[in-house]
């Protein structure tokens, strides 16, 4: 659903095959689109725009638009239960914020914060979910491309996981540094 | 014509949960029933993700890993389970080994024929790789939720990488060890050429 100040992308009357191939070709999630099925998913977005500080989203929020980014950079933060955050990674034109959440209808898993200036594709997830339950081949090709992003992210987490594990000595180093560094953020 | 039977065996998968008879019987028809003894690599860690399985009989190991002490056991799966299906996804290299424990049936199916389904708009397919993105998403909960534990706790953390840090510093042992027996072993060889014969026959 669209609110108030969010920017319609395209609409039926100005959709310019061409024009819009062009200025979306820059995210994966896109490309991989024939044309009817980019229109609608286009349908359902809308352009929003996050000064640098700005939270997109936070971990914890209700379930909600899925997010890709069209220009500027987005930090992904894991909170742990004492406040403190860890970055998870650290996203660019291209990448989606929010992937999780979208697809499987459950809570944020993470926070993610604008890092410069940001203009991002909103897409609505309950038009989306309109489209799933008409089975149109657009959303399942969307779920799909969305659907690999995230074995991507699955691979780091087992790769950072094995590297934590593999190099003991070094990232109980780390985790000192880590405590260290909290007890002297609550002493002031 | 694939039986009866395979439908209802599908039935019982997560992976084909909300899919109608007709969609499942759709499904079964992309799927060949294949008999392994045991012991056969399934698949091996690094190939491309070309095929898929489901596990109706018998228990496969999955490894892990390489170097001094070979491969690690990670998990033991057991019917009905889901083998190599992310590659229904991104076609990635395989993760992990799969290795049969004993004598296994499975049902085989190929990313190439998946994609025709899909692409031809089966509604099974669009089934399947929703079911297999929530089962993913589960997953990617998992994992960070365990890879974000060590930093919330950092004293218990610390604790178990220090029993690693031994272990490492064990299996480096191991490996120097290991690696001196590889360098004599020529030597030894060309000491005694009657047994260096009997090898080569």
């Amino acid at each position: 659903m669209m609110t108030p100040g969010d920017q319609a992308v395209f609409t039926k009357t100005d959709c310019a095959m061409n024009g819009l191939r062009q200025s979306v070709s820059h995210i994966g999630v896109f490309a991989a689109l024939d044309d009817d099925e980019l229109m609608d998913i286009i349908r359902t977005c809308s352009m929003v725009h996050y000064p640098p500080g700005k939270i997109v989203c936070d971990a914890g929020d209700p379930p909600g638009a899925l997010f890709l980014i069209d220009k500027g950079m987005v930090r992904l933060l894991h909170v742990l239960p004492d406040g403190s955050t860890e970055v998870v990674s650290t996203l660019e034109t291209g990448d989606a914020i929010g992937a999780l959440s979208f697809l499987e209808g459950k809570p944020r898993s993470c926070r993610a914060v604008a890092v410069s200036p940001c203009t991002l594709y909103r897409v609505d997830r309950e038009q989306f979910n309109t489209l799933r339950a008409n089975l149109r081949p657009s959303a399942f090709k969307f779920i799909r491309v969305l659907s690999s992003m995230l074995t991507a992210r699955l691979r780091d987490i087992n790769e950072r996981m094995r590297v934590l594990q593999e190099d003991p000595e070094g990232s109980i180093a780390y985790l000192r540094r880590r405590a260290a560094r909290l007890r002297r953020q609550e002493a002031r | 014509m694939m039986s009866a039977p395979v439908t209802h065996f599908l039935e019982t998968l997560p992976l084909c949960e909300g899919m109608t008879r007709a969609e499942l019987a759709a499904f079964a028809e992309l799927l060949e029933p294949q008999r392994f003894p045991a012991r056969t690599k399934i698949i091996r860690e690094g190939d491309p993700g070309t095929v898929f399985y489901f596990l109706r009989e018998g228990s496969v190991g999955v490894f892990r890993g390489t170097g001094v002490d070979g491969p690690r056991r990670v998990a033991t799966l057991s019917p009905p389970e889901a083998i190599g299906h992310l590659c229904l996804l991104d076609g990635q290299p395989r993760e992990a080994t799969c290795v049969s424990d004993e004598t296994i049936l499975l049902l085989v199916g190929t990313k190439r024929r998946f994609d025709a389904c899909f692409d031809r708009g089966d509604t099974f397919a669009f089934k399947l790789i929703e079911n297999i993105a929530k089962d993913l998403c589960r997953r990617v909960r998992r994992v960070s939720e365990a890879f974000y534990q060590f930093y919330a706790q950092p004293q218990v953390s610390i604790r178990h990488l220090e029993r690693l840090a031994r272990e490492v510093a064990k299996r480096k042992e191991r490996e120097i060890a290991s690696a001196r027996y590889v360098r004599v072993r020529p030597e030894r060889q060309r000491q005694r050429p009657g047994v260096n014969a009997a090898l080569a026959r």
